[in-house]
């Protein structure tokens, strides 16, 4: 019988301080070794892998350090005129997770005029459901997290309008589960990463009300661990993007402060790899971009800041992006009224 | 491995020196000159999917196209367009066909088969599982709008229920919590509209890992697939769960269940949450080491009673006292959490009790 201790780990003594420029240099190196194996098996997913990279370097101020036309061109590569979705790369089929990531990407670079919009908001709109789902491409499969890419997709290019949102949001209602949190689909089970799809499409969609925060946020805070790191769901092992995809999904409660925030920043800072860069999932793991941005997402929630690094930058909650591009589009997300100081 | 066409395992030989695949014209990935995205695949690779480009740029549904989809997969498992192809040529060729009481037929057999065996080899892949239910649905003609299948034979039925079961049970003796496979019962018990032996195997499940949260969260969506809700049947669930929950009372799931469960009832809501709280008295403890989650729905479950019942100053000073101690001692890192459920809960039925309290003592 699996014993509740091996679903914890325990960190080693003192963390190291936040490692920005080394962080920096893992992302603009990485990826750049195209004939390693690893590259080519993630090939499926090199558009989300980019955005995981840029926006991790956006945060510590350094988007420079990637030439922005290559990343540019690379993105209009990826986009299919005829569908108006993007592909993970090219020569691949266009999804939902992908036009998402692509968008994202562009709107960093405030280059919308780099595609024809009006397609991509045809893509999204196809993609929509009798019941207000979303499929992530024409092969029909339906998950939450298909819809969060429709609607933060819609919602930066200001076309949220062109679904029906009440229905997505009646969709994204109906995952809801006996323990407050959300699966993949209606009865799936409770999932860390679904619920901050769930909580950011509502917040989105301005519709965030229409949860029980108390609930759901008390499910979140039992992913906290003794070690002061977060699992997905219980009894699995504590990994830096559910720092992310928890605390993300508390802020949007408003009920950010229910965590032992000191503890979360130990663990978070003991995941990254001193010689290489980057972050791992747990203590002495291989680094990746993934959790390099979910770990530095989480810090700057946390506004975490040393006296020896510069200060990150402030993250969207919702939108896993810089605050500043968020404000330059004059979007507005819906934070629930804090649970904390009532 | 079988030497059948559409199971051919790891090419010796390389497609561009095959003569059978002279007529097709390979097209090599074009990346173009930008340095950020430049691929260099290994040569295999490379050349199976030249061919694969080759074919989707000629529209060609074969069986040598099957064949080569199966290398393509077996390189990278996670390529949708390549599971894609494989079903364009599946349904060209005319393979899928609906199942009879004498089972599948023969080549769509298979084709499930090699579906099964890719499962088992990458079982958190998100494409085998659907390119299994692609199967399922093909085998038994299931429209999704409607609902419905076109296969109505149970005998034929029977066939097919009984091997997705097997297929997810094998699969979560694995890993009792693989997402996709919980997915794809889930999807199998709902087409077929039997959950008759589904309590069983929860129940089996949980005597194994009463921690499995997978478990707990199939008991609900079976459970609330039978539709009913009255005092008699939630008490007998009650009552069955709470030998699960004696083993383990530190484990969050089983509590969790209860809360979702009792939020099922009417009229008796009040009676059950009364039965649970006594239930939990005698382990209410306030050291270190008790079950948070336990309190959790004690207090929540005394805090709605209080709402809607009788006012009990004792009961309140207790709860009280027992929060004190989450925030102190027995739960600190969610301090704040219980910060809050304190505010709330003296907001709640402080003041009134303390005049309640008062008027006793008057009539007294
Ligand atoms: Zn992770």
């Amino acid at each position: 019988m699996a014993a509740s201790l091996s679903t914890d780990i325990i960190l080693p003594n003192a963390p190291p301080d936040l490692l920005l420029p080394k962080h920096a240099g893992f992302l603009s190196k990485y990826g750049t070794a195209k004939d390693d194996y690893d590259y080519c098996m993630t090939e499926f997913l090199r558009m989300s892998g980019m955005y995981w990279g840029l926006t991790a370097l956006q945060l510590m101020d350094r988007l420079d350090s990637v030439p922005k036309e290559d990343v540019v061109a690379f993105v209009q590569d990826c986009f299919h005129e005829g569908t108006g979705g993007f592909s993970p790369a090219k020569d691949h089929d266009p999804h939902l997770l992908y036009s998402l990531s692509a968008i994202q990407i562009l709107a960093m670079y405030d280059e919308f005029k780099a595609v024809d919009c009006s397609k991509v908001v045809e893509f999204v709109q196809s993609l929509q459901q009798p019941d207000g789902s979303f499929f992530g491409d024409k092969y029909g499969e339906v998950d939450i997290r298909f819809s969060f890419c429709a609607v933060a997709t819609l919602a930066l290019m200001k076309k949220l309008d062109a679904i029906d949102t009440r229905k997505a949001a009646d969709f994204i209602l109906s995952c809801q589960n006996f323990d407050g949190g959300f699966g993949s689909k209606p009865g799936s089970e409770s999932h860390a990463g679904l619920i901050y799809c769930a909580v950011g499409t509502l917040s989105i969609l301005k519709e965030i009300d229409r949860i029980d925060g108390d609930a759901l946020g008390w499910w979140l805070c039992e992913r906290q661990l003794k070690s002061g790191g977060f699992n997905g769901r219980p009894e699995k092992l504590p990994d830096v993007c559910y720092s992310w995809w928890v605390l993300a999904s508390l802020t949007i409660l408003g009920r950010g402060d229910w965590i032992d925030q000191k503890a979360l920043i130990k663990f978070i800072l003991s995941c990254q790899d001193v010689s290489t860069g980057g972050f791992a999932d747990r203590p002495g793991d291989v680094a990746d971009p993934f959790h390099t941005l979910f770990g530095l997402g989480a810090l700057s929630i946390l506004g975490y800041e040393d006296e020896t690094t510069v200060k990150l930058k402030k993250i969207n909650p919702v939108f896993c992006m810089s605050q500043e591009v968020i404000d330059s589009l004059g979007i507005e997300v819906q934070i629930l009224p804090g649970g904390g100081a009532c | 491995m079988s030497t059948s066409d559409d199971e051919s395992t790891t090419p010796h030989v390389f497609y561009k020196d095959r003569p059978e695949w002279q007529d097709v014209q390979p097209i090599p990935s074009d990346e173009g000159p930008s340095p950020v995205v430049a691929i260099d695949y290994s040569e295999q690779f490379a050349d199976v999917y030249n061919y694969i480009r080759g074919v989707i740029n000629t529209g060609e549904l074969s069986r040598r196209v099957l064949s080569l989809t199966c290398d393509a997969i077996g390189l990278n498992a996670a390529n949708y367009t390549v599971w894609q192809l494989r079903r364009d040529v599946l349904e060209a060729i005319g393979v899928p066909k609906l199942i009879d009481e004498s089972g599948l037929d023969k080549e769509f057999e298979k084709e499930f088969t090699f579906c099964e065996k890719m499962i088992e080899n990458i079982q958190k892949n998100y494409q085998v599982w659907h390119h299994q239910k692609a199967l399922v649905s093909w085998a038994v003609g299931y429209d999704e709008s409607t609902k419905t299948m076109q296969v109505k034979n149970p005998e034929a039925l029977d066939i097919l229920f009984k091997r997705e079961l097997q297929l997810t049970k094998d699969i979560l003796s694995y890993d009792a919590k693989n997402y996709h496979a919980w997915q794809h019962r889930q999807w199998i018990l709902s087409i077929f509209k039997d959950y008759s032996g589904e309590l069983e195997y929860v129940n089996q499940l949980l005597t194994d890992d009463v921690r499995n949260n997978s478990a707990w969260n199939q008991r609900y969506f079976v459970f609330t697939s039978m539709q009913d809700f009255s005092q008699e049947s939630l008490t007998e669930e009650l009552n069955a769960v709470w030998e699960f929950v004696k083993v383990a009372l530190c484990n969050e799931s089983p509590w969790s269940y209860l809360r979702g469960l009792i939020r099922l009832a009417g009229d008796c809501r009040p009676t059950l949450q009364k039965e649970v709280v006594a239930r939990c008295k005698p382990f209410v403890s306030k050291k270190e080491g008790t079950s948070v989650p336990m309190l959790g729905l004690y207090i929540e479950f005394i805090d709605d009673l209080l709402r809607n019942g009788e006012p009990d100053p004792e009961e309140f000073a207790e709860v009280v006292c027992l929060l004190e101690h989450m925030i102190k001692t027995i739960d600190p890192i969610r301090a704040k959490y219980w910060d809050y459920i304190m505010t709330k809960f003296v907001n709640a039925h402080g003041d009134s009790e303390l005049d309640k309290f008062t008027k006793v003592e008057i009539n007294a």
